[in-house]
């Protein structure tokens, strides 16, 4: 159900309303009436009238309603909701606390079911409450009103809202709508995303969350956001051990895995910001400015100094300084002082009239070698900020590349800020957070200029498959092993052939069969580990060996691991040569399936040199994820080695990716090791985790 | 009056839960049921009277009156041996004497013998020896975890002499039932032994309830005390980073974890996995959150006072000790009984219709 009534009502009531100073009520009560023009109606049944309004004693008895902010005691609040339910009440913000926040999960629970039972939406219950700044309406308990603007902010925290509010208004950055979360027992940021990005006035969606709910409906929604070119910034919050810890004794949910959330965030084209101030600093460039068309960035600067940290910093972003056409430089060679640099970064000298920035800015955005422009000045003798910052925003207006501004100091600076602010060119104290930024813009425009495809579908055995998991179920087998490989055969990737044998006599037949080398491995549901206790040969050369490696895997065995239950061996034809990968999937508990990819042996295990993605996964995914490793230098051949199947690898990882979407049952499989040849792969090991 | 003697080759082969199940399967048949274990080993202390374990928990489940100290005449304590090996026991008599009382009005009396066959041999009270004293017959339970165990089973045969007096076999616990068909049982029944079934390993049975878990540690469950019969099959110890401890957890079933109060992020991971209870070291209590989100998804949680190493230690022992007590292993013993053993022909070989 869309929520434009819920931030577009045309009638609010109150259920808690009151005039005793200092009480949540009575705030949300006065920030209501502060600016919004629609009907208001407070209700509290020990009153007939508040602040000469009319007060009704329950909603029942107030004329029709789209929004009800609840403000009464926690254990009342699911009466107050049946009564807005029987009332028609669509849509309902719960500020009051003592729910799930406070172990009461149960009361929680209650109001969900009511809400869902009447159709009904529901923001919070431990909710700061929310800002629509286009209709006027504060309903919030915050200290003050947002200034209208074009951000949209929503925030798990309410307390980082409060403090942003008070930070916003005196850098003057405005905002379309503004949402504390709170407990997301039914509203979550999912339905904020779909409200914001439908909401005309919202041009950039900025999100604090410390967990999210729904993880995959997420990928999907940010995704069509972010490809109809509104940004999504993210700052996710418990990335580490101790802040994992802190987001679930704060919420009551698990903070999750980075990997994971990096992957989804990338996948769904979502800007992840790494502080408050980054956020903003991204924020406001992607509210005000164009994005780059490349990656080429042209410095202006008013002193050394800065323009080399400047450079310093576009380039360990992975950005280019640009090289200027020629005409470029020679009407930059015209109209600046002879002792200026032409080049990039272009210096007009200290003690420079600001009208030399103007020569400079026209010059170089116009020039087609140029993506976007970083202006900084520095407050010397002879800089007049203001005038400098004047110049900026009448060459924006004429530009339709970026231009990202570093006014460095303190008081001069500051008022060059606020020129730059009224129109909308983003200002930042020193030049590396400019540069941060426009990387940020740059990542942003490679993301909405990509082509979404959907995955590929393949011709797979599902139905076998079913059997085989099944099967391994029934038999009670939690972590089954190389037994389960055909299920990779039958999704179609290749395996190297194997036969299963639970005697000596059988063991050896297989082999002859197999033809010499083979491997021998011993095939037991409560073994992960084989190598360690004798489980694993390999070279065995003929019959003789492979019957008297039998007996001695056996009684090993049954020595190291008694209880353990052994269904046989399985016999492997002997594979020389490769270079091992590994192929895995862990399901995450917010996103699904997370696949995995690196390079087998120290790789993984010591440089952890992995790339992850969530399945299912598109082309261009397998294709990054194997590009993305830092050993990937080394599938394509050195030291005169031939190059490793690259697109029979991407192939395998399409085939995986639709085997874990497909077996929602399979927690956890690993392909360890395949082996990569010159032409084509082939899987070797496995195994899997299965749900009970 | 019918009667067996359900013996093995060596303890902690499922003795006591077979004969649960056995007499929960002939109860239904409307049979009335006794029960007798002469000697008691699993000792429990109720108001200053030390009671067999097995026999309480027999006697609970298929509803029996009958005094315990009857149920268990002798109790194997550190005396009765003493004076085992200075000046004898005789305690024939008094085992005949409980025995007859406790049959009165009994269509089938079930008896459940020594650890294993040979026990009792220094006061000639032997499993062999009862049988042939109360005038019955020897069903042997043996657990079957490779072929080896085949020279037990005809080692006991050995002992017992005469072939009359054994009625066949129940393998138990067995790890690999496919195996044990194809190989086992053609071979014991080629030398004149009677399997009845294959019973495969069943973790289930060797799990301990949240409860009994709660008073071993003596401590509190905080939430979710209507949750104590929800069983446990392995524990866990949290202390590796959250994500890595959510991929261990989803490895097992019905696991317990035990970590320290203050780790909200690995007690969220456990939850996230479906751990069946949790147990918080060192007096830390968990945060709010925690406790409603496992409230929501009916998980207990306990605090306890000592360390992390001394809860494992504690909890060590309590998982080795497992015992069929209540409903929902009392039902997995009957159905596996029912699924994987011939009680009809075991039934005739009592002399009972099943």
């Amino acid at each position: 159900m869309t929520l434009e009534k819920f931030f577009r009502p045309d009638c609010v009531a109150i259920v808690g309303a009151s005039r005793e100073e200092g009480k949540v009520g009575r705030v949300v009560l006065k920030n209501i009436r502060e600016g919004f023009k629609g009907a208001i109606y407070p209700i509290n049944p020990k009153s007939d009238e508040i602040d000469g309004l009319r007060c009704y004693p329950d909603i029942t008895s107030a004329p029709p309603v789209d929004l009800a902010v609840i403000v009464v005691p926690a254990k009342v609040v699911p009466g107050v909701l049946r009564e807005c339910g029987r009332k028609g009440v669509k849509n309902t913000v719960v500020i009051s606390a003592g729910f799930k926040e406070a172990g009461a999960a149960e009361l929680e629970m209650e109001c969900v079911d009511i809400v869902r039972e009447y159709g009904m939406r529901m923001l919070g219950p431990n909710s700061l409450g929310f800002i629509s700044t286009h209709s006027g309406l504060n309903a919030s308990f915050a200290a003050g009103m947002a200034i209208p603007g074009d951000i949209g902010l929503a925030s798990q925290s309410g307390a980082l809202c409060t403090a942003i509010l008070d930070w916003a208004e005196i850098k003057r950055f405005g905002f379309s709508i503004f949402v504390s979360l709170g407990n997301k027992a039914d509203i979550t940021e999912n339905d904020i995303i779909q409200a914001m990005a439908e909401d005309d006035e919202t041009s950039v969606i900025l999100l604090y969350l410390e967990g999210i709910k729904n993880g995959r409906e997420f990928m999907d929604i940010a995704g069509n956001v972010t490809a109809d070119k509104k940004p999504i910034i993210v700052i996710k919050a418990g990335s580490t051990g101790s802040g994992a810890r802190a987001v679930s004794s704060h919420t009551g949910t698990l903070a999750g895995s980075d990997v994971a959330y990096n992957a989804a965030f990338r996948q769904s084209g979502v800007i992840r910001a790494a502080s408050i101030e980054a956020m903003f600093d991204y924020g406001l460039a992607f509210a005000y400015q164009q994005l780059p068309p490349g990656d080429r960035i042209a410095i202006i600067t008013n002193a050394g100094g800065p323009g080399v940290l400047a450079a310093d910093a576009c380039e360990t972003l992975g950005m280019t300084i640009a090289t200027f056409e020629p005409e470029t430089i020679e009407t930059l060679r015209s109209s600046l002082p002879v002792a200026a640099s032409i080049y990039n970064p272009v210096d007009v000298l200290g003690d420079a009239v600001p009208e030399l920035y103007r020569y400079a800015i026209e010059a170089v955005i116009s020039d087609d070698n140029v993506s976007g422009v970083i202006v900084l000045a520095s407050p010397q003798a002879m800089t007049d900020m203001e005038h400098i910052a004047e110049i900026v925003v009448d060459a924006n207006q004429k530009s339709s590349k970026p231009i990202l501004v570093s006014l460095m100091g303190g008081e001069q600076a500051l008022k060059g800020e606020k020129i730059l602010s009224a129109g909308r060119v983003p200002n930042y104290p020193f030049p590396e957070r400019a540069a941060q930024t426009m990387r940020a813009m740059i990542d942003y425009a490679e993301i909405t200029a990509r082509t979404y495809t959907d995955p590929p579908d393949f011709d797979v055995d599902r139905k076998a498959v079913q059997e085989i998991l099944d099967n391994e179920r029934r038999k009670g087998n939690k972590r089954p092993g190389i037994e389960c490989l055909p299920i990779l055969k039958r999704y179609g990737i290749p395996v190297a052939e194997s036969i299963v044998a639970s005697t000596r006599k059988q063991a050896v037949k297989a082999a002859s069969r197999i033809g010499y080398p083979v491997v021998m491995k011993v095939v037991s549901a409560d073994i992960s580990h084989k190598t360690d206790v004798g489980g694993v040969r390999t070279d065995i050369r003929d019959a003789d060996e492979a019957g008297i490696v039998y007996d001695s895997m056996m009684h090993r065995i049954h020595r190291y691991m008694p209880g353990a239950r052994i269904e046989g061996v399985l016999v492997q034809k002997m594979l020389e040569g490769g270079r091992e990968v590994i192929i895995g999937m862990n399901r995450d508990p917010q996103f699904g399936p997370m696949i995995m990819f690196g390079l087998g042996g120290i790789s993984v295990e010591v440089m952890r040199d992995v790339a992850f993605r969530i399945a299912p996964i598109t082309e261009k995914d397998a294709d990054e994820m194997i590009k993305e490793i830092r050993a990937y230098p080394m599938l394509l051949g050195i030291r005169g080695e031939k190059p490793s199947d690259i697109d029979s690898i991407k192939e395998i990882l399409l085939r995986f990716s639709k085997l874990c979407s497909d077996f929602p049952e399979i927690v956890e499989i690993d392909i360890n090791p395949m082996l990569v040849f010159e032409d084509g792969c082939v899987a070797v090991d496995i195994r899997l985790t299965l749900e009970e | 009056m019918k009667s067996i003697l359900i013996g093995s080759c060596e303890g902690y082969s499922g003795k006591s839960a077979i004969c649960m199940g056995i007499s929960l399967i002939l109860r239904k048949k409307g049979l009335k049921i006794g029960y007798m274990k002469p000697f008691g080993n699993q000792f429990h202390e109720i108001d200053g009277v030390l009671v067999d374990v097995d026999a309480k928990n027999i006697r609970a489940a298929i509803g029996l009156d009958d005094p315990t100290e009857t149920m268990t005449p002798v109790m194997l304590t550190h005396d009765f041996y003493h004076r085992a090996l200075t000046k004898g026991v005789d305690i024939g008599s008094e085992i005949k004497e409980a025995y007859e009382k406790l049959s009165r009005g009994k269509d089938v009396m079930i008896i459940e013998g020594n650890e294993d066959l040979a026990g009792g041999i220094m006061y000639d009270m032997s499993d062999i020896d009862i049988a042939k004293l109360l005038d019955t017959r020897i069903l042997l339970v043996s657990r079957y975890h490779d072929m080896q165990e085949v020279d037990n089973i005809l080692n006991d045969l050995r002992m017992i002499g005469d072939p009359d007096l054994l009625v066949g076999v129940i393998l138990n616990d067995v790890l690999n039932p496919d195996e044990a068909a194809d190989l086992a049982v053609p071979f014991l029944e080629r030398h004149g032994i009677k399997v009845f079934g294959i019973i495969p390993r069943d973790p289930m049975l060797k799990s301990v309830s949240v409860g009994e878990i709660a008073d071993s540690l003596g401590s509190e469950i905080l939430i979710r005390d209507d949750r104590r019969d929800t069983l446990v099959e392995h524990f866990f110890v949290g202390a590796m980073e959250a994500n890595t401890a959510l991929r261990y957890f989803r490895r097992v079933k019905n696991f317990a974890l035990i970590t320290g109060g203050d780790r909200s992020d690995i007690q969220m991971a456990a939850l996230e996995a479906g751990a069946k209870c949790i147990i918080l070291t060192g007096n830390l209590y968990p945060s709010s959150t925690i406790l409603g989100t496992a409230k929501e998804r009916g998980v207990p949680v306990m605090v306890v006072s000592s360390d992390t190493m001394t809860t494992v230690e504690e909890m060590e022992i309590i998982m080795g000790k497992a015992r069929i007590i209540g409903e929902e292993k009392l039902r997995r013993v009957e159905e596996l009984l029912d699924e994987h053993v011939d009680m009809k022909a075991l039934g005739s070989e009592i002399g009972v219709k099943v």
